[in-house]
């Protein structure tokens, strides 16, 4: 009866998008018939080319042309059988319309004869090499490869009749699974080209496709699949599972994410951003290990304020509001190391969606983004294992069936050694100081049923960082997550899924005496019921419920050290209660207008026990005001706030190339970081809305245009937005925010306004392929309607902490050969915000500066070129161990990047400016990632 | 206890994980801002002369010579209704006249300015419960560096804090060697001030109450004056805690090292209003606090086996080149002849 919702909306989508957009393509291609019915077979120079090539590999491309005219293929069979091909032809020539397909993989042909040619890398083909593979050939030492041959079946349900005839439209519907592991295939697409129709598979590899009465041909693709022809005879409804074979893939490819190669205009949401793990391994990264936050950073509208960050901005967001999902259990901190990496383990991602303009409606509690990580389920049916040795950290993870065919597991952990490079720097605080983090994540899949399935995933990670012998963090991250999705039927499934989380921080001090530990963190529990419906091929329906309850931990300080005097305390912090009901519709409204509507109604309880403090009106919250206090016992309602979420996006399919999108949210935060230092620490309160703390609040508008070019080869968006704000927590000056009693009287309430613009455009394949991104931001805040000795900058705007208007990425990949990659980031942002000095002063015998006007100034702006050169042999063969290296260099022309500009008196007792730069110079590292 | 340390988190990151960062100075325009009044004051129980400095901002970078007030008219005033003038003894330095007004715990006084024809006053402040040091001491590390703690046992009554601010000079000693027979030899004590941006404060409310804090409130290299005796004078001052929290802010703004924990920045309120406009910025503090005075007597025999050798040489054996201020030791600053009276 359950069903995990997240993944089942988005290829629920798929189903109804890919058969939309089937409707709407153009005449010219949906009458493109496949190859072997078109292609002309007479002499070669005069053989024309027609037909749909999308999808499948170069190989099978090849096969089919070789059985079609009569010619030969000779190619080294280490080398071309891992290429793809995404291509049309109408009405083309044989010779250039094999250039064609053999050009955007930088792969080119000789001609030994007519009929007989010899396809190599282009920088390796000369006549030379060209005779000596056909010499290869003859010999019988080279042999056609392990093909990924379209195959056929042949399905048929009832037999024609009149009344079989009669009627509209039958349905076929069924399951795709991999042929070795039984796991659902999801995002599959089946084609019937002649009727252009289509539908693709759901999160349960389920699909659904109404069909009128006849013989098809249903072409069935997906991503790391043969491609399977069903000759399919349909004169009543029917049913049926089809296995789908592997071919081979390269390390990355196991683990691209499933997706449609023009989503970006398909999909009728706005903001949506999918971002394959491939990608980020393809990154120039820090030290050499790939890490899914940084890949992030690379997404137009997507910062942080400085290297070793934690958390990241979206479209002028503050860190905590972003929820961030890994199988549907939240963090709270997903730094380790202080924030130069980040929790997630790439070995294990299945899929990763950045929601940021427009959220559905089932995502509730963040005004910013959604961050929705799926891991992967382990095999059913081989052990394997995949890991990863580098500089900083090594992984390793394995997966394998536990009950063949039934349970299934994966398991993975990684462990930081970088201590050594502190102790080979010569300063003794350093040398005495310590770095290191692990985190073990692992899942369990358990097939019920046919139609149920059962998942449990864990994670647990632990942080701990020490200076010398003075101060340092420690902070805990662990949730368990449990999945229970259930089909009921092939229209109705629901899911349920129930998640304990708890994060753990704390500071501690070495200071003799005063020698101290300060503790908190937060448990949260929360479930979570939906159910999906699909009324009919156009039109689907998701509603739900959910309830979370945040406990956070009681602030502790105790004594730390056996000379400490400290004296132990606890402060109790608020918790309370969250809850939400969802309804999420998506359909098509006509040819080319489609929608996707949700409405959430949410809701937060403060609850007891408490003690909450009245104070005076018309004067600034301080201790000396509080009139009054009214105590709360346990589990009492205190303060409640509610209020409706309506979420809206609209698409118009221009054409099968071109949309454009529009979308609105409402959303609603109960749940603040209060942090005020310029990246967030690890023991920064989470701190639930209560009397004096109001919910976030922000409406955010959404406007975009897509358009591919020459088949998907190019993508380019751009889109506008528009976010008001209100309930943002602000501070007054110079807040006291850890073990304060009295919170309130640090904090202000701002409204907010954020709005911009962003530019993409993307090449995805061929030899050269990356994505350059242009964003124009503005992040502003305002404390109008604080008193006048407490609001910020006289209530007038003034930039947030993460206002940075400017921010250009450009990720560059030479494939320079199937084996040998390199790539380019660079990467440009406006300097962020800081507070200017205006004048100093004396006081006290000390001299300081004054700073009154909030966020005047911006720190040097920030660019930083890395390149990598990635070594992958992880194609050369279908099984055993594999592995590749990558060489990288980070910040490779050492830019002195200014993390913050500060003032500070220097050696001759005069104020001056200075700049810190965390990384100062170029880092060259080794990776080294193995599969077996 | 808990301080915001985390500056040194960054360079950290900096110089041991990744190798390589840097802090280096930036060129800047100082800018000329609207000049505030800065307010300076305090009233104590040392005994000693009490004064209110008031001053105007100057652009940052430029220098530190903050422009005086001059020829205000500051009148302080208690609640039992007592008032009395300030005096005028150098430009923006202003003296309370007369003992009509001694500071004692418990008392509340007001301080009232009048200048560039507008009236500032303070609110009114409390002087608290005075809180004694049982004691300091100090310790010597790597035979060069004097760390200076305090003891003082938290009472077991005190409900909250005690919230503390130290002062902190040193004394040390020049023994005039023999320069003629008509130039006796003097023994001369200078005082010295800590450098101007150092500032110990203590939140004691988070210790446990009848135990002993022994914070740490001042180091110092050891150089040529610790040749003979040299003695550290530590002025604890008890504050309130709204006094408290704003010296804890002027604190958090001396640690600004641009980490990536840094608090930003901000601008610092002080108590001091301007009452026909509240909106204008006035900087500063008044605060009444008793005062407590400990001494720490350091020798130069406590650096032993390490030596340092006295201002004047040892014996028969002068510096070369010869100070002049072995034969008039008043010549060195804020040096006097007089003994002070804890001196032994």
């Amino acid at each position: 009866m359950f069903m995990n919702k997240a993944p089942l909306l988005r290829s629920c989508c798929l189903v109804v998008l890919c058969a939309l957009l089937q409707q709407v393509l153009p005449a010219q291609v949906t009458q493109d018939s496949i190859p072997p019915t078109t292609d002309a077979l007479i002499s070669i120079d005069d053989a024309v080319v027609n037909g749909d090539y999308r999808g499948i590999s170069l190989v099978d491309l090849l096969s089919i042309w070789q059985e079609r005219f009569g010619v030969k293929f000779y190619f080294d069979p280490e080398i071309v059988p891992q290429y793809k091909v995404y291509i049309q032809f109408k009405d083309d020539r044989f010779y250039p319309a094999l250039r064609k397909a053999l050009d955007g993989n930088n792969l080119a042909f000789s001609l030994l004869s007519k009929t007989t040619i010899v396809i190599a890398p282009r920088q390796s083909l000369n006549k030379e090499y060209a005779i000596k593979i056909a010499a290869e050939w003859e010999a019988g030492r080279y042999t056609w490869p392990d093909r990924n041959l379209a195959t056929e079946m042949s399905l048929s349900f009832g037999s024609t009749s009149a009344s079989a005839l009669d009627a509209k439209a039958y349905r076929f519907r069924g399951k795709l699974y991999d042929e070795q592991t039984e796991e659902a295939i999801i995002g599959a697409t089946l084609l019937v080209q002649a009727l252009a129709r289509g539908a693709a598979t759901d999160a349960d590899g389920r699909f659904d496709l109404s069909l009128p009465p006849g013989k098809h041909q249903v072409l069935v693709q997906s991503v790391g699949y043969r491609n399977l022809t069903i000759n399919l005879e349909i004169f009543k409804d029917g049913q049926a599972d089809i296995a789908l074979a592997q071919f081979a893939m390269s390390l990355d490819e196991v683990i691209v994410s499933a997706k449609y190669a023009d989503a970006n205009v398909r999909n009728t949401q706005i903001g949506v951003e999918n971002l394959s793990v491939k990608t980020i391994r393809e990154l120039p990264s820090l030290l050499g290990e790939p890490d899914l936050i940084k890949g992030l950073e690379t997404l137009a509208g997507v910062t942080t304020v400085g290297e070793g960050a934690a958390g990241f901005n979206v479209r002028g967001g503050n860190i905590d509001q972003n929820l961030v999902l890994q199988d549907g259990a939240p963090f709270y901190n997903t730094a380790h190391a202080l924030g130069f990496y980040s929790v997630f383990n790439t070995d294990i991602i299945s899929n990763v969606s950045l929601y940021k303009g427009a959220i559905p409606a089932q995502y509730g509690g963040r005004t910013s983004s959604v961050l929705d990580v799926q891991l992967r389920e382990g095999n059913f049916q081989e052990v394997h294992g995949s890991g990863g040795i580098g500089l900083a950290y090594s992984r390793l993870s394995i997966e394998g069936p536990l009950w063949r065919n039934r349970v299934s597991g994966i398991a993975a952990i990684r462990a930081s050694y970088s201590n050594w490079m502190l102790k080979v720097v010569r300063e003794y605080e350093i040398r005495n100081s310590a770095i290191n983090f692990y985190d073990f994540t692992a899942k369990l899949t358990f097939k019920l049923t046919d139609r149920q399935t059962l998942t449990l995933t864990g994670f647990q990670s632990s942080d701990y960082f020490r200076y010398s012998k003075e101060f340092g963090y420690e902070w805990k991250n662990q949730n368990a997550s449990l999945g229970w999705n259930v089909i009921f039927s092939d229209r109705f499934s629901a899911a349920l899924r129930a998640v304990v989380g708890k994060y753990t921080s704390s500071l501690f001090e070495e200071a003799a005496t005063n020698g101290s530990r300060l503790g908190n963190g937060l448990t949260n529990i929360s479930l979570k019921q939906s159910v999906f419906f699909q009324a009919n091929a156009d039109w689907e329906w998701m509603a739900g419920v959910e309830a979370t309850r945040y406990l956070p931990r009681d602030e502790r300080l105790e004594a730390y050290g056996e000379s400490s005097t400290v004296a132990p305390m606890s402060l109790p912090k608020d918790r309370g209660d969250e809850w939400g009901a969802f309804l999420q519709t998506e359909g098509k409204i006509s040819e080319r207008l489609f929608f996707s509507a949700g409405l959430r109604y949410s809701g937060f309880i403060q609850r007891g026990p408490r003690s909450v403090y009245t104070y005076q009106e018309g004067v600034p919250k301080e201790i000396s005001t509080i009139i009054g206090v009214t105590d709360y016992d346990k589990n009492e309602a205190i303060q409640s706030y509610s209020g409706l979420e309506p979420r809206f996006s609209i698409k118009w399919q221009l054409s099968p190339e071109r949309s454009i999108k529009a979308g609105y949210n409402l959303m609603r935060q109960y749940i603040h970081l209060i942090s005020n230092t310029a990246a967030a620490t690890p023991v920064d309160l989470w701190q639930v809305s209560n009397t004096h703390i109001r919910p976030q609040l922000a409406h955010v508008y959404s406007l975009g245009y897509f358009h591919n070019f020459q088949k998907n080869l190019w993508q380019l968006s751009a889109e506008v937005y528009y976010k008001d704000l209100d309930g943002i927590v602000a501070y007054k000056e110079i807040p006291r925010l850890l073990i304060n009693e009295y919170l309130e009287t640090e904090l202000l309430s701002a409204v907010g306004k954020a709005y911009g613009a962003e530019f993409s455009i993307k090449k995805t394949s061929g030899r050269w392929s990356g994505q350059f991104s242009y964003a124009w931001s503005r992040s502003l805040l305002q404390t109008h309607d604080a008193l006048p000795t407490e609001t910020v900058n006289g209530g007038a705007w003034f930039p947030s902490n993460f206002d940075q208007p400017h921010q250009v990425n450009l990720t560059l990949k030479r494939q320079v050969n199937p084996v040998h990659a390199f790539t380019v980031n660079f990467t440009y942002r406006t300097g962020r915000p800081f507070t200017t000095a205006e004048a100093g002063y004396s006081v006290g015998g000390v001299v300081i500066s004054h700073y009154s006007l909030r966020n005047e100034g911006r720190i040097p702006d920030y660019h930083r070129l890395d390149i990598s050169y990635t070594v992958d042999k992880t194609a050369a063969k279908e099984k055993g161990y594999r592995s590749n290296f990558t060489f990288s260099i980070y910040n490779l022309y050492a830019r002195s990047n200014a993390f913050s500009v500060f003032y500070k008196r220097n050696v001759f007792n005069q104020q001056q400016v200075y700049r810190l730069a965390v990384i100062g110079t170029a880092l060259p590292a080794i990776s080294y990632n193995f599969i077996f | 206890m808990y301080t915001y340390k985390y500056s040194i988190v960054a360079m950290l990151l900096a110089s041991g994980i990744f190798l390589q960062s840097c802090v280096d100075a930036l060129e800047f325009s100082p800018t000329e801002g609207e000049k505030l009044l800065v307010v300076d004051g305090k009233l104590t129980t040392s005994g000693e002369d009490q004064f209110v400095r008031l001053s105007q901002t100057a652009a940052v970078g430029r220098s530190d010579n903050f422009p005086p007030v001059i020829g205000a008219n500051v009148t302080l005033r208690d609640d039992l209704g007592n008032f009395v003038n300030y005096e005028e003894i150098q430009p923006g330095s202003y003296q309370l006249s007369g003992s009509a007004i001694q500071g004692a715990s418990g008392r509340t006084y007001t301080l009232r300015i009048e200048a560039a024809g507008k009236v500032y006053e303070s609110k009114p402040e409390i002087m608290p419960q005075s809180i004694e040091a049982d004691s300091s001491f100090f310790t010597i590390a790597n035979q060069k560096f004097v760390y200076v703690n305090t003891s003082v046992k938290i009472p077991t009554d005190l409900v909250q804090g005690p919230f503390l601010k130290w002062r902190i000079d040193n004394v040390y000693q020049v023994n005039e060697v023999y320069c003629g027979p008509f130039d006796p030899t003097n023994t001369c004590y200078i005082k010295q001030t800590f450098g101007n941006q150092l500032l110990p404060i203590l939140d004691g409310s988070l210790l446990a109450r009848g135990e002993t804090a022994k914070p740490f409130v001042a180091v110092k290299e050891a150089d040529i004056t610790f040749g003979e005796v040299v003695y550290f004078n530590l002025y604890m001052e008890t504050l309130t805690p709204d006094a408290f929290k704003y010296w804890n802010k002027v604190s958090l703004l001396l640690t600004q090292s641009g980490s990536i924990f840094d608090a930003p920045p901000g601008a610092i309120r002080g108590n001091i209003t301007n009452i026909n406009d509240p909106n204008e910025f006035v900087l500063g503090y008044f605060y009444a606090a008793p005062e407590d005075t400990t001494h720490v007597k350091v020798l130069a025999s406590d650096f032993l086996p390490y030596t340092i050798n006295p201002y004047c040489g040892v014996a028969g054996f002068p510096p070369f080149p010869f100070p002049p201020e072995c034969c008039t030791c008043t010549l060195i600053s804020n040096s006097t002849l007089v003994k002070p009276d804890y001196w032994e």
